[in-house]
């Protein structure tokens, strides 16, 4: 059974088609990435899939269960998180609070049993901690600790985002962009990152226009222009794929 | 008790002059700004958590204060309920009218959010001054009875003196501080926190970004619901001043001055604003100029409060205090 599955999924503005029947699917620990030219509607995907925003029509099955018009927070505790395509962080608290806040969708303390400061509670908070920590260490950011987030370099503001995402223990990652922003070693960085999500038995869904990146860790990509899935298929096929390059070119059509 | 531990050599000796001030406090009219201090620590701690924590600034908390006070006040002078009941509920209709008017206002973002919870506390008082059969109108309603502490079998003690309502502010002060202090140090803090720095990331790390501001919003007006209960029965009396705009500019000054989104900034705050304007007295007619004057300095030249100021001071007397700490466990 297919992890996440995407069915004839539609959104119009107005007179303006900005996905027209995309379906595809991401199997159990894929890695899949999402590419095309700017305006193809990958990140409206991507808003449509965890929430932000409501598909004319169709529908997003995940583990077997729709949720489409979910609310973004519902989505995201089923284990469907996301990162933004601008980098979207909690700029003024400190590296080590965002990563902490990010594990919100995995605690379950109440209102009395905080006030009261139940053992589950301080449990709970111990074990998020530890979490948080490990996960700092896991993407590279461990020595900024304490920094606040906003006086952290764009590139390690894109790890952060993961991290912060990572601290909800996702079961499917949704990266808009994560390279955006960032030099060649850091880049290098985040592609052996999310390999290694991956092999912690994460799924992962990609939105990136390096082709370095993508064509290097994608086990599947799934090609839009102007809304549809134009072409489908393992690194190597969509490489090769004729109306990819066109798309990409802008060749006669 | 972990939380004791967290607490610096500042907050030791601040404890310490809160429990002890009434002995060298002689004058009553001391006495009463003291209360009146713990009063608006009360008050803005609970308003801080809305502003300071998620975010969102609310004119409305005048509102709240004046349900708890009339809630309190009725309900003791009509069906002569002992004082705890009473309290609870003042604090719960606070609640209630949070719940109903930010489920509303809520929806609405910024500015719009900031003029419909000004706008309710002026129904508010409006409803209060010409509602005569129920609220005595503008002349308010005198002869609340003082507050009793009954305990079946165990005692049943009035408060009369200023000592004894200094105390009674102060237990209530140390709740309210240790309950912010919890809520604000867990998960749920969290989120609040997150819901002021992103809310679309908080979104989309599972908070309810509603669910959880219209918890503030609640948790918020219980405290003006306590706050407003205090007051009625500390001056026997409640009036539609309660509702009036002045007091909310008092808290928004404390909680702006002192540093919104920590614990300490607002009591500092509270403490300035109520006790800076005494200690200007010698400065006579030229007294309130004076305050106004240094109002601008403080949000000009420390816009993010003055609890930040202090904060080198509190760590110089942390330095002291495990040097002397290292001294004795050498000595011994």
């Amino acid at each position: 059974m297919a992890n996440l599955e995407l069915k004839e999924l539609t959104i119009q503005f107005g007179g303006l088609v900005a996905l027209q029947d995309l379906s595809f699917h991401v199997a159990d620990e894929e890695i899949v990435a999402l590419i095309g030219p700017n305006g193809a509607g990958k990140t409206t995907a991507f808003n449509i899939i965890t929430g932000f925003l409501p598909p004319t029509r169709g529908h997003v099955m995940y583990s077997g269960e729709d949720v489409v018009r979910l609310p973004p927070h519902q989505i995201a505790s089923k284990g469907l998180i996301r990162t933004f395509q601008k980098t979207n962080i909690f700029s003024s608290v400190s590296v080590f609070d965002g990563v902490m806040m990010g594990r919100h969708c995995r605690t379950r303390s109440g209102f009395l049993k905080i006030i009261l400061n139940t053992r589950y509670v301080q449990m709970e908070e111990e074990r998020s901690k530890e979490k948080a920590e490990t996960i700092l260490d896991f993407v590279g950011l461990a020595h900024r600790r304490d920094e606040m987030a906003r006086n952290l370099s764009s590139g390690e503001q894109r790890l952060l985002e993961i991290a912060v995402a990572l601290a909800g223990e996702p079961n499917l990652l949704l990266l808009d962009e994560p390279a955006t922003g960032m030099n060649p070693s850091e880049k290098e960085r985040v592609m052996t990152l999310i390999k290694k999500v991956r092999s912690n038995g994460i799924t992962v869904l990609l939105v990136e226009h390096d082709m370095g990146l993508v064509m290097g860790i994608s086990d599947r990509i799934v090609v839009l222009n102007f809304g549809k899935k134009i072409a489908e298929g393992k690194p190597r096929e969509i490489q090769e794929n004729e109306e990819v390059i066109r798309a990409y070119l802008g060749g006669a059509g | 008790m972990d939380c004791l531990k967290q607490l610096k050599l500042v907050h030791w000796i601040g404890i310490l002059l809160a429990l002890t001030a009434p002995l060298f406090v002689q004058s009553g009219y001391l006495m009463h700004i003291l209360i009146d201090t713990g009063f608006f620590v009360i008050l803005v701690t609970g308003l801080n958590i809305v502003i300071g924590y998620t975010g969102a600034l609310s004119l409305g908390q005048q509102a709240f204060l004046g349900i708890g006070g009339y809630t309190s006040a009725l309900l003791m002078k009509n069906y002569h309920l002992s004082y705890l009941p009473c309290l609870v509920a003042a604090a719960l209709l606070a609640g209630i009218g949070g719940l109903l008017i930010g489920a509303v206002c809520l929806r609405l973002r910024s500015h719009y959010f900031v003029i419909v919870t000004l706008a309710f506390a002026l129904i508010m008082e409006l409803v209060c001054i010409n509602w005569v059969d129920l609220t005595g109108g503008p002349m308010g309603m005198p002869g609340i009875p003082s507050p009793t502490l009954y305990l079946p079998g165990l005692t049943n003690f009035t408060f009369q003196t200023k000592t004894h309502y200094y105390y009674l502010v102060l237990v209530m002060v140390f709740i309210g501080l240790y309950v912010a202090y919890r809520l604000i140090h867990s998960r749920i803090g969290r989120a609040l926190i997150a819901i002021r720095e992103n809310e679309e990331l908080a979104k989309s790390m599972g908070v309810n970004a509603f669910g959880y501001s219209l918890f503030a919003f609640v948790i918020s007006s219980m405290y003006a619901g306590i706050a407003g209960s205090f007051q009625a029965h500390y001056l026997n009396l409640v009036t539609p001043d309660m509702f009036s705009f002045y007091s909310m500019i008092s808290m928004l000054l404390m909680i702006a001055i002192g540093g919104k989104g920590t614990i300490s900034g607002p009591i500092l705050g509270a403490i300035i604003i109520s006790m800076l304007p005494e200690f200007l007295r010698m400065a006579e007619t030229y007294r309130l100029p004076i305050f106004g004057f240094l109002l601008v300095v403080v949000t000009l030249y420390i816009p993010d409060g003055i609890v930040h100021k202090v904060r080198p001071i509190s760590n110089v007397l942390e330095n002291w205090k495990m040097r002397l700490w290292r001294t004795l466990s050498l000595k011994s």
